[in-house]
């Protein structure tokens, strides 16, 4: 019999204390792996949401702050309004390269004139754009015409129709925008010329009519000349514009990324105490077994094995128990956030996307060397202790 | 093959109850038709169905946990395998759920069925093979 069939033998005679181990070691690698892909794919959506908007400044409605990052962020629709004139004033401030205005609206709740119910919308004006063009020319090949709109990668056409309809008129999905796990992939993007117009119809063609409050805008993105500090410009803006409020970039969404590192912190505590029982369980089952077949491996010392091959007979046991185990908790996270992403996104409002490649397969090493380490830290002591005993002895007891 | 058929027992309850409560309908969500009336959207057809598919799958669990004749544990591991099969495709692809990312049936009670179903399957399967070894 070769060391592995006796390896796999092992394990199989005892059902269940291989069952024990096998899930002390999934617990081991699933909770620290899925707590830290869950966190670290928050992360990657936000910095993604950060990146696609392409901005230094968003400038909105003083005391809507919270509101915008929320709709940027979940998606969900906000309506704030700043006269069209701090558009200009800004534009003058100094080190100020780009600015370009925007509008936020929404399709009605429950109405037939619209296909999406609630869906927040985005309307941005394309002589002045400079954050979406990019993706528009990635995604579907060149800019926005009348009637046409971009969507997050969740936003389709309904079955039964050819168009999206939006206050009763219809509007053709030109493309859809890259998954960003957060509410924006339920947006739809426009032009002021298309939202001007679904406007201007919507009057005789919708439940409820969508007003634009003439000469107001929702918010301003605002590209630096290089080398200006977005720090000394938001302060220029909170003195010399009243009515606003300037975000930086990296700053915005902190409560969110606060609220992901302190939830990280709560969870590793209650890891930590699950550490050490899943340990404690381990090798309290190294234990019994150690004990339970100390004939046996006294027999085989008797036979001529050499101490270090019981020893390692047993940690090699250890350590098949604990890859397999790691491996399926790890591969059990995986399916519950590749099925759920919807309901991380949706139900709990998290942001999430699956971290980048480098990153995910760094967490599954790390994962599985947890649980590795844990489970061998926990089966040496008693695998050290009963490959010293005599042979005599072992088999005495 | 008792803790098996314990974990499908445990499945078709899953399979079962979640649905009832992850429905639009039970969100009081319904198809507004112009006429006033409202009609239920398909992911409470769903809904319903899954519960003529949790029950064989919980006395296929039961029959496995109880029988001490090896010879019935196949067909019913085979039986198991095929209504975790169906417990995937009915919100899937035989009926669905509604379309919206942010509605309950899509965000919890389809990948709730998805893998419950996964998991049956991958446990008749494991069945099959633990009766075929143990004759």
């Amino acid at each position: 019999m070769n060391a592995a069939r006796l390896i796999y033998r092992n394990i199989t005679r005892n059902g269940f204390r291989s069952g024990v181990v096998f899930c002390s070691a999934l617990l081991l690698a699933a909770l620290p792996f899925g707590v830290t892909f869950i966190t670290e794919g928050g992360r990657a959506s936000l910095q993604l949401v950060l990146d696609r908007l392409g901005a230094d400044l968003l400038i909105v409605p003083e005391g809507a702050e919270m509101k915008v990052e929320t709709a940027l962020l979940m998606g969900k629709p906000a309506q704030a309004w700043m006269p069209l004139e701090k558009l200009a004033e800004i534009a003058r401030l100094p080190g100020v390269a780009r600015v370009s205005p925007q509008l936020h609206l929404a399709t009605l709740s429950g109405a037939s004139c619209c296909s999406a119910s609630e869906m927040f919308i985005v309307a941005y004006d394309p002589a002045t754009d400079f954050t979406l063009r990019p993706w528009l020319d990635q995604q579907s090949g060149g800019a926005l015409g009348p009637g046409e709109v971009l969507g997050g990668s969740q936003v389709t056409v309904p079955n039964e129709r050819a168009n999206i309809l939006v206050y009763g008129s219809p509007v053709r999905l030109k493309g859809n925008l890259a998954r960003s796990g957060t509410g924006l992939d339920q947006t739809l993007f426009m032009t002021f010329q298309t939202a001007h117009e679904i406007a201007r119809m919507s009057a005789t063609r919708a439940e409820q009519e969508l007003v634009v409050p003439t000469n107001q805008i929702s918010a301003i993105l605002l590209k630096l000349q290089p080398g200006v500090s977005p720090r000394d410009v938001a302060a220029r803006i909170g003195r010399e514009v009243p009515g606003v409020t300037a975000l930086q970039s990296p700053e915005l969404f902190r409560g969110t990324r606060r609220g992901l590192t302190g939830l990280l912190r709560i969870i590793f505590v209650v890891l930590a105490l699950v550490w050490l029982l899943s340990v404690a369980v381990t090798g309290l089952i190294f234990s019994l077994a150690a004990h339970e077949r100390r004939r046996e491996l006294g027999v085989m010392r008797a036979l001529g094995s050499p101490r270090s091959v019981v020893f390692r007979l047993l940690l090699a046991e250890a350590v098949v128990l604990a890859l397999a185990g790691a491996a399926s908790g790890i591969a059990l996270c995986l399916a519950i956030a590749f099925w759920f992403r919807e309901a991380i996104v949706f139900l709990l409002e998290m942001p999430f996307l699956f971290p980048p490649p480098a990153l995910l397969a760094a967490l599954i090493a790390a994962g599985l060397l947890v649980a590795l380490l844990s489970v061998v830290l926990a089966a040496f002591v008693p695998a050290w202790r009963i490959s010293r005993m005599e042979p005599a002895s072992a088999m005495r007891e | 093959m008792k803790v098996a058929a314990v974990i499908i027992i445990l499945l078709a309850a899953v399979v079962g109850v979640v649905p009832q409560f992850t429905d639009c309908q039970s969100r009081g969500k319904a198809i507004e038709l112009p006429s006033g009336k409202s009609l239920p959207m398909k992911c409470h057809w769903t809904a319903r169905a899954e519960i003529a598919l949790a029950v064989p799958l919980l006395l296929c669990g039961v029959s496995l946990l109880v029988s001490r004749r090896k010879e019935s544990w196949r067909p019913q591991a085979v039986l198991a395998i095929a209504l975790g099969l169906f417990v995937v495709l009915l919100p899937t692809v035989l009926i669905g759920v509604c379309v919206k990312p942010d509605m309950v049936c899509r965000a919890l009670m389809k990948p709730t069925l998805t893998l419950a179903g996964i998991l049956a399957v991958a446990l008749g399967a494991l069945c099959f093979l633990l009766a075929g070894r143990q004759k």
